[in-house]
């Protein structure tokens, strides 16, 4: 940002209005608000955010006036504190202003560059030189510095040349405040229209209501206005009992209806789902107390099967009537391994019991050959899903924040707005005097070998 | 040939570099410095090809993980997904290596961009500093934990290691124009500013009020087993908890180098104005911190070197485990002789320039060439610190549903930003240049080191990132 003329006020500078948009408007405020801002950070990040008011109360404050100014300072959620949330909205308000501010002269130096090199101008370009040289040597520099369409123009007794390279690339550091302010905003919509909180579902059954902390850090509900399901979790694991990969079967049903699913889908650490938006995302897992569930295969002897998952002294009803019933689980059956005790209850009454191997699944329709085959597959521990239910509102807007500060970037560091001048003035015999000057606004040193290279041509 | 091979031949590379560097301060024979440059792109290339090769390691582990837990052979595009899926910065070794490359390429860039005297002897000794951290540090492959499984880890990582390495070079440009720039900073101020900059690292490094209350350093309590070093401790309510014992003589050393330190920062601040190079008392009070400091380095040293058998009362030690014999080792406390050597480094330099100021600041590049490659880098750092910032945002909206959710790491993350945004608007429209903005470079590393390496350390609330802690 060059000098720019300052416009007279007069007594306007007394008027609170302006007064006011003067102090928002000025760049010390701006690094006023980002000190203050980074210490706020700091004190946030080693102050374990993670814990309640009740938690660090214990630890920290021994006296009530600590105690006091704890509370006053809101340091068990700095991030949502009222001073934060201050200093963030300053923040805003400053970069507003300061836009206000200044692009409107910036746009106007774009669009009416002052093209013709005076010599007040001179005055101001770090790097120049004047030469006299033949006419014609002049014109040929000319040529090939300047492009065919650069802004030429001629007065009585002078020629001027004039040409630009990124002259929008002034504008890059407000395309990067127009992105900071898009997700300002959406941050600001996340804390007070958000939701970041967890449920979680045992399997098979439905839940709606999500636990969410609420306003002063209060355990708090939102209720969906439909039902989530958990129709199975799955746990992967390492040999050594770490957990390789975790998912959950999830399906939304309408509150009144439990049978038309109206999305389903299987999510995983990574793969949300997301419905009305809401995201549903793998979290963590929890297994529930209480006993396994068995798994088995049953089928008439020889026929088709089908699967039951089934608790400890739970029904598995058969079509003719009769029930199997697992009663027992045994860890190892003789050296045979896992084995489950099912008993077999007639439809006359009759009741047997016999034993099923999940390392020898051949051995119920081969060697017992009773009316049903019975395979015994495994169990089933009830887990119950953590699942992170998140709604962000306006995410598009701070996502095209990103897309926006990357442009700003690349434009404000990367694109040097670059000016070049220059001005022939005839002389006699042949001969002119030529002023050639040039100005970058970012890298300065490559902007000055170039000048260099560029000037050879017209060394004397 | 495994990673360990090449990374052993690479440090050998770095270390000769350093000596060739070093030497030719001396001679100042543009030979030397092409080859000492050559040595350490060699080197760099080596060091690259072990990462490659650790990859290679990290997936057979991730397949043999994934075929034991399943039973099945993976085969095709499923096995080459979970083959490549653990890229070498996962946990906190193979992220130290990461970071001493980060620096090199980062140093190499610049050594070809602009020849900058000096720059390579710092470099490299933080390179080295980072790669004798990550030895003692557990380098044993485990599979990726869930949360890590994305492919946004490589573009995350990879942006963040190239940001701090460029923070870290404009850090070291700033230390140098600091000592070569006589316009508003004398030696004096200099050496004021890193002596008060020792003096907190000792509070940190004594655990600030313990060190206080009862003058002892403690360090972690091992066994030996098999060659490794495995960290002693007790299961409390379910966690394990590693046991802390005092290293001896440490720390009321600590607590005397913290004193000299303090007092030397406070009369070299007082005379800042009136000498640019400390003389007297005041040069004496300088070397009397260096040398606390220093002892405090190498009783650490010994302590961990030579107590291979450590007594515990004996109403503790039955709880302790595993069962003794316990000893110490440079696993002990490997992080505190790590920032230990970082801030000695530049005590030493400091120092040097306090007894020799007018030949070590006639060997230094001008202050002008010094203040661009800051600039420079920062401007690089600010730029990947913010595709840091973005992609993490995105992984964590695509991985956790929020984008932002004021993790320990997320804010020091955006921590390092301010504080480069405020080194750049503080350029555009106060004009500061040279000193100030040094200042401000200089604090960047240490925020660095804070918000990078200390979350994953645990000086601060344990969060989303601490996934390798030491």
């Amino acid at each position: 940002m060059g000098p720019l003329p300052q416009k007279k006020r007069g007594n306007n500078k007394s008027l609170l209005h302006h007064r006011l948009f003067a102090f928002f408007a000025s760049l010390k405020l701006t690094v006023v608000i980002l000190t203050v801002l980074l210490l706020g950070l700091l004190v946030g990040m080693f102050w374990d955010q993670t814990l309640t008011l009740e938690e660090h109360l214990i630890s920290y404050s021994k006296t009530s006036v600590f105690a006091q100014f704890f509370i006053f300072f809101e340091l068990d959620d700095v991030f949502h504190s009222w001073w934060f949330s201050i200093i963030v909205l300053l923040l805003a308000l400053n970069l507003i202003a300061c836009s206000i501010e200044r692009l409107p002269k910036i746009w106007i130096d774009i669009h009416h560059p002052e093209r013709i090199l005076t010599e007040r101008l001179l005055k101001k370009l770090p790097h120049q030189v004047e030469t006299i040289i033949p006419f014609t040597k002049a014109m040929i520099f000319i040529k090939n510095v300047f492009p065919e369409k650069s802004y030429r123009i001629c007065d009585d007794d002078a020629f001027y040349v004039f040409h630009e390279k990124h002259k929008y690339a002034r504008t890059g550091v407000y395309v990067v405040h127009i992105a900071l302010l898009m997700i300002m905003f959406g941050s600001m919509t996340v804390t007070n229209l958000g939701i970041d909180g967890m449920m979680m579902i045992v399997e098979g059954e439905k839940e709606h209501t999500v636990r969410v902390k609420g306003p002063g850090g209060l355990p708090f509900q939102h209720q969906l206005d439909f039902n989530v399901v958990c129709r199975d979790f799955r746990l992967k694991s390492f040999v050594d009992g770490s957990p390789m990969a975790f998912e959950s079967d999830l399906a939304i049903f309408n509150k009144n209806d439990s049978l038309n699913p109206l999305v389903s889908q299987t999510i995983r650490v990574n793969e949300p789902l997301q419905y009305a938006g809401y995201t549903f995302y793998q979290a963590s897992y929890q297994p529930m107390s209480g006993d396994s569930q068995i798994r088995l295969s049953i089928g008439p002897h020889g026929g088709a099967r089908k699967n039951y998952v089934l608790p400890i002294g739970a029904k598995a009803q058969m079509s003719d009537q009769t029930a199997l019933i697992p009663i027992e689980v045994i860890d190892d059956y003789g050296g045979l391994g896992e084995a489950v005790k099912i008993q077999q209850v007639s439809k006359d009454g009759r009741t047997t019991s016999f034993v099923v191997f999940r390392q020898y699944p051949d051995f119920d329709p081969m060697v017992r050959r009773g009316e049903w085959d019975v395979y015994f597959q495994g169990f089933d521990q009830v887990y119950a899903t953590g699942v992170s239910v998140a709604r962000v509102p306006f995410i598009e807007v701070v996502f095209l924040g990103f897309v926006l500060m990357f442009i700003g970037l690349f434009m404000a560091f990367r694109m040097s707005h670059r000016r070049y001048f220059a001005c022939v003035k005839k002389t006699d015999n042949d001969q002119c005097e030529l002023t050639f000057a040039g100005i970058a606004r970012r890298h300065p040193q490559a902007f000055a070998d170039e000048f260099q290279k560029l000037t050879k041509w017209i060394e004397p | 040939m495994s990673s360990v091979f090449w990374y052993n031949i690479c440090i050998i590379g770095y270390v000769l570099a350093l000596f060739i560097y070093s030497f030719n301060l001396a001679f100042r024979h543009a030979f030397w410095r092409r080859l000492a440059t050559i040595i350490v792109a060699l080197s760099f290339l080596l060091q690259t090809i072990g990462m490659v090769f650790r990859w290679i390691e990290a997936g057979y582990v991730e397949v043999a993980a994934v075929e034991r837990a399943t039973g099945e052979t993976l085969k095709g595009l499923s096995r080459w997904l979970i083959f490549t899926q653990h890229p070498p910065w996962s946990n906190l070794y193979e992220i130290m290596v990461y970071m001493s490359w980060g620096i090199i390429l980062v140093f190499l860039v610049c050594e070809v961009k602009w020849r900058v005297r000096f720059m390579g002897i710092f470099a490299l000794l933080l390179a080295l500093t980072a790669f004798g951290v990550a030895s003692l540090t557990d380098g044993i492959i485990k599979p990726l934990v869930p949360a890590l499984k994305s492919w946004w880890i490589m573009v995350h990582v990879i942006s963040a290691s190239i940001a701090y390495a460029a923070g870290t070079i404009a850090a070291i440009a700033s230390l140098l124009y600091l000592v070569k720039a006589k316009d508003r900073l004398s030696l004096t101020a200099l050496g004021s500013g890193i002596m008060a900059l020792s003096a907190f690292l000792g509070l940190i490094l004594g655990r600030g009020l313990s060190l206080l209350t009862d003058a002892t350093y403690r360090v972690k309590l091992l066994r030996e087993m098999g060659g490794d070093y495995v960290t002693v401790g007790k299961i409390v309510e379910g966690q394990f908890t590693p046991y802390y014992v005092p290293s001896p003589g440490v720390g009321p050393l600590l607590l005397v180098a913290i004193l000299l330190c303090l007092l030397a920062a406070v009369m070299m601040f007082k005379a800042r104005q009136k000498m640019d190079v400390p003389a007297g008392w005041i040069k004496i009070s300088y070397f009397a911190g260096l040398l606390a400091m220093f002892t405090v380095g190498v009783v650490m040293t010994v302590n961990d070197m030579s107590m291979v058998n450590v007594i515990i009362d004996p109403e503790v030690s039955p709880s302790l485990m595993p069962p003794g014999p316990w000893r110490l080792a440079l696993q002990s406390n490997t992080w505190d002789l790590g920032f230990l050597s970082v801030i000695l480094v530049g005590q030493i330099f400091i120092g040097l320039a306090i007894l020799f100021p007018v030949q070590i600041r006639d060997l230094l590049p001008s202050a002008k060439q010094l203040d661009r490659v800051a600039y420079a880098n920062i401007m690089v750092s600010f730029s990947l610190v913010a595709v840091v910032l973005v992609t993490g945002a995105l992984w964590a909206h695509y991985a956790w549903g929020r984008y932002w959710g004021w993790d320990p790491k997320e804010t020091g993350a955006l921590v390092i930003w301010l504080n480069y945004a405020l080194y750049l608007h503080t350029r555009v429209t106060y004009g500061w240049t040279g000193t100030r903005s040094a200042v401000i470079a200089i604090l960047g590393f240490f925020i660095i080191l804070a918000g990078f390496l200390g979350v994953n350390l645990g000086w601060f609330a344990n969060g989303l990132h601490s996934y390798g802690s030491a």
